[in-house]
């Protein structure tokens, strides 16, 4: 049995001094689980962030022209191919919200007016979401009554107005689909979950700069009030909302 | 007796085994993908489908000492009892099958159809008569989640094996999680599980509870091996979840604690970058580098052979 079984005594030479190039989740041990969310229509509301043309163009918007400007397009390789497989889940979601009566909310980082935050100014995107910039892929435009809001920071919550509309509407979790996951769903909803709204990530209708940054964000966000399910875990679950009136997750 | 594909065998001859192992699978068969990671590419798909190759893995494995694996594909994505009888046979590694389904992306259309009484026929059919032409029978039973509760198609199918369980003896092995984190008590739902087979009268000793080592939690382990449920570390190596020190000293201190009875290990080898052809271990690693470890921090030679040889032969063992 070549001694493999029982002959201890000596540690592996690796032991203890790998260099450690997976990705784990170590607080995620220690913390205790979460409860359920109980999603209804009128608890509810679905947030698209950051899904207009500069980030969610890859064409025309403003990343793909900036990043073909400095030769950079490699390095964003990965987004974009993430934002392809985004861009066909976020119209499934987008449709089954509207379907079942979930009101759907827009943020996207940039400005209506001449104020720019110090953040804009430090990053130099001083998108005026009035003009080209405000645009947005047409399978996912922006219903005439649904809330359009243009946010100065990485959150959502960065503009005040995204939290007077949780707040009015009695809203208590928000599904959350979008691009920059490892910014700014990220920021948007590890601030909901410090105010105590649940927050419901469609895991493949989030598009992070990078694959590993995909799964490294997804897992660490996942804890306290925030919750991951994929795409086809959401329909079947907005389905059962439609049937059912409300549903766990 | 435990059921292998090439027949029954008396549990004194299983030797050294892996108990929650892949061997011939394809994830991309699953008739649900929309139900997985999206983002992944099919490229990193669980998926071993080479014969040559898994007959040089399964050799290097018997000639690092082992004798016995537990494959655990179920009906749903590639499981096929013929080739592993092929891969037994020429590798000299006893195989045991596994009957249940895994998690819903890859159970088959047919279990959302039938009864929960149909389905424990069919599957009390695979341990005992066996499957297709060949009638080779499987030797354990699966049950698996990837929500945070047991629900759905997978309640139905817990259901159905504890069903087939009681009828056959065969010990029921789960997979606990999905990508999910901190969402249930000790991060997997093995205790879930384990309350709903109680409840229909399953003993929790004909229960191994898998992949602890995703998330552990020691208190929620030791006290399912408190209550008599087998605890399987069965991803060491992948220390994307935990470090492989971690899980030594976990191990170590359960063994402390009394419950070396308790532990199966394995590595839930599943994909082809995790072979030798890819220059990783194979099956190997937990020789080469998990049991030293385990040596080192003093667990004995004799608790070592428990885990490795004892209690899967003890698991497996259809009285």
């Amino acid at each position: 049995m070549a001694g493999a079984v029982g002959e201890g005594g000596t540690a592996p030479a690796t032991a203890g001094r790998r260099t450690l190039i997976a990705t784990r989740h170590p607080l995620t041990l220690v913390t205790r689980e979460s409860r359920p969310l109980e999603l209804t229509a009128a608890n509810s509301c679905l947030l698209l962030q950051d899904v207009h043309a500069p980030f969610a163009d890859p064409a025309h918007g403003w990343l793909a022209r900036r990043v073909k400007q400095k030769v950079l397009t490699r390095e964003f390789d990965e987004y974009f191919e993430l934002l392809s497989i985004v861009s066909e889940n976020i119209p499934k979601v987008l449709g089954a919200a509207r379907r079942v009566g979930v009101g759907v909310v827009y943020a996207s980082l940039g400005s209506r007016d001449d104020r720019v935050s110090e953040f804009q100014r430090a990053t130099g995107w001083l998108w005026d979401l009035k003009g080209g910039d405000g645009r947005y892929p047409t399978a996912w435009e922006p219903a005439e009554h649904e809330p359009v809001l243009a946010k100065p920071g990485w959150s959502a919550l960065s503009n005040p107005a995204f939290a007077s509309y949780l707040a009015e509407n009695r809203l208590t979790n928000v599904v959350v689909i979008g691009a920059m996951l490892d910014f700014g769903i990220s920021q948007t909803c590890l601030e909901l979950s410090d105010r105590g709204f649940g927050s419901l990530v469609v895991s493949d209708a989030v598009a992070a700069l990078t694959r590993a940054g995909q799964d490294y964000v997804s897992a660490n966000m996942a804890h306290g009030l925030i919750k991951l399910r994929t795409t086809g875990e959401v329909l079947d679950l907005l389905d059962v909302m439609e049937n059912q009136g409300t549903v766990l997750i | 007796m435990i059921q292998t594909v090439l027949g029954p065998i008396d549990p004194g001859e299983l030797g050294v085994c892996l108990p929650h192992e892949h061997i011939w699978c394809d994830q991309r068969l699953g008739p649900r993908k929309d139900l997985l990671a999206a983002t992944r590419p099919e490229s990193t798909y669980m998926r071993l489908d080479d014969f040559d190759v898994m007959v040089s893995e399964l050799t290097a494995y018997r000639r690092a000492g082992g004798r016995a694996m537990v494959e655990v594909t179920c009906d749903g994505w590639g499981r096929d009892l013929e080739v592993l009888a092929r891969l037994s046979e020429a590798a000299e590694v006893h195989i045991v099958a596994t009957s249940g389904f895994y998690i819903e992306p890859h159970i088959p259309g047919f279990v959302h159809e039938w009864s929960i009484e149909r389905l424990a026929d069919h599957i009390t059919r695979e341990i005992e008569e066996g499957i297709g032409a060949g009638k080779r029978r499987c030797g354990l039973f699966k049950s698996a989640i990837h929500r945070a509760r047991v629900e759905g198609v997978e309640l139905k199918v817990l259901m159905a094996v504890a069903v087939a369980q009681k009828r056959t003896g065969a010990v029921i092995t789960t997979h606990t999680t999905g990508d999910r984190r901190m969402e249930v008590p000790g991060g997997v739902a093995g205790v879930q599980q384990l309350e709903i087979l109680k409840s229909e009268g399953v003993s929790p000793s004909r229960l191994i509870v898998g992949h602890v080592d995703e998330r552990p939690d020691i208190d929620v382990l030791s006290r399912l091996a408190a209550q008599g449920c087998f605890i399987q570390f069965d991803v060491i190596g992948k220390e994307h979840y935990v470090l492989d020190q971690t899980r030594a000293e976990l191990v170590h201190a359960l063994v402390r604690r009394g419950y070396v009875d308790n532990l199966l290990l394995s590595q839930d080898t599943n994909r082809q970058t995790d072979l030798h052809s890819a220059g990783r271990s194979g099956y190997c690693h937990i020789f080469e580098d998990f049991l030293p470890r385990l040596g080192a921090l003093g667990v004995t030679a004799g608790e070592i052979r428990k885990m490795m040889v004892a209690n899967p032969a003890r698991a497996l063992d259809i009285a």
